[in-house]
């Protein structure tokens, strides 16, 4: 019968087709973000290895009111850094449709008698389906409804650690200031939830968690890691170990960190702050701010 | 343990982890993030850090940045024909 095909590929098909709108959806996107994080690329000259692509900047001058006057900084930010943007995907999708089925005996059984024995896929039923009309005097109209839910997608993650490694961008004084102190454009050290990868602490309960601190290779005199929370968490959690004051270390350290939490907490998480302070061989003291966000949950421990 | 607010010589940097990434740029001299969305960077020319008792201004630099916000006409544009504009 005109229109009529096997079953399983009337069920496939719309799955099928969800896939391949999303793949389309993805090289849409991927041609949108190729524009704009990266400058061209560059031609290279008679076979020789092409340039990088180097990341689009946008460039802000910082002015700050000091007791000597306005201070300057030259800044460079990535622009994928400035704006963040993701692709779109299917969250979920509602199909619904009704199929006329029409089942064909078995190719084994039309087999003329004496024939040798058909495979099994052979003595199956043959099930052939159409979709249904609407109404039965409507028989070119399909009943065939589809319900996609899109969501919003971040980058992949290798996109945001190579963000993730531009942060803060490139700051110097503009000229005519002192020069900037060395090692301007890196970051003292990172900072991760090590274990377990993403905390979760409820209200009442308490949290043990390791930070993997990794501190930049050409750290100089590594000051103090000061842990905060904060602003408005402070009265919902407290940091119960370390205890004492640490330092920020000269190399990889895993720093065990215990929170405890008040028997109510906000909804969502809150931000667990190490600020990091080094002082260089010129005297010139650099800090940076790493922030790990921690999810709240919204029942109580379970009781032992 | 680093105390206090940060003199003219200190840098600060900030790295948002564990949590959504938002648009924007952390402020250079409190490390408190100063949210930009696209349009902002199409329409204003200067942003403000708003901690209490930093007040950085942010100038966008024009002349270094002209291909960058062309780049963000195109982009602003292609979302949405995306539908990813928000």
């Amino acid at each position: 019968m005109a229109g009529e095909f096997d079953l399983h590929q009337l069920l496939a098909g719309p799955i099928i087709a969800m896939n391949d709108a999303q793949a389309d959806a993805a090289a849409s996107f991927y041609e949108v973000f190729d524009q704009f994080a990266f400058e061209p690329a560059q031609q290279a000259a008679g076979g020789a290895e092409p340039e990088p692509r180097r990341l689009r900047m946008i460039s802000f001058v910082a002015e700050r009111a000091t007791a000597e006057g306005i201070e300057r900084r030259q800044i460079s930010m990535p622009l994928l850094q400035m704006i963040p943007i993701g692709g779109i995907g299917i969250d979920s999708a509602r199909i619904q449709f009704s199929l006329a089925v029409n089942a064909e005996p078995p190719a084994a059984a039309r087999a003329p008698a004496g024939a040798p024995a058909a495979a099994a896929a052979e003595r199956a039923v043959a099930l052939k389906a159409r979709i249904a009309p609407t109404a039965a005097r409507d028989a070119v109209s399909g009943n065939l409804q589809v319900e996609i839910m899109l969501k919003q997608l971040d980058l992949p993650a290798g996109y945001l650690d190579m963000i993730a490694e531009t942060q803060g961008g490139v700051s110097r004084r503009v000229p005519g200031e002192p020069a900037a102190p060395e090692g301007e454009g890196t970051e003292l050290f990172q900072a991760a939830f090590r274990e377990p990868a993403e905390p979760l602490i409820v209200p009442g309960g308490e949290l043990s968690v390791l930070i993997d601190i990794v501190p930049n290779p050409r750290l100089v005199g590594p000051d103090g890691l000061e842990l905060a929370l904060a602003t408005g968490a402070t009265k919902k959690l407290r940091i119960v170990k370390p205890e004492t004051p640490v330092r920020l270390p000269a190399k990889r350290q895993l720093l065990a960190v215990t929170l405890a939490a008040a028997p109510t907490l906000p909804g969502g998480g809150v931000l667990l702050l190490l600020k990091g302070a080094s002082t260089g061989a010129d005297g010139v003291k650099t800090e940076h701010e790493v922030r790990l966000m921690l999810r709240c949950g919204d029942s109580e421990l379970p009781r032992p | 343990m680093t105390r206090g607010r940060p003199g003219p010589d200190v840098r600060r940097t900030v790295r948002e982890g564990g949590g959504g990434r938002r648009g924007g740029i952390a402020c250079p001299q409190c490390g408190e993030p100063i949210e930009m969305t696209l349009d902002d960077l199409l329409v204003r020319r200067s942003f403000t850090c708003r901690t209490a008792g930093c007040g950085v201004v942010l100038r966008l630099d024009q002349r270094r940045s002209n291909e960058a916000i062309d780049t963000l006409r195109q982009l602003k544009t292609k979302l949405r024909e995306l539908g990813t504009d928000g």
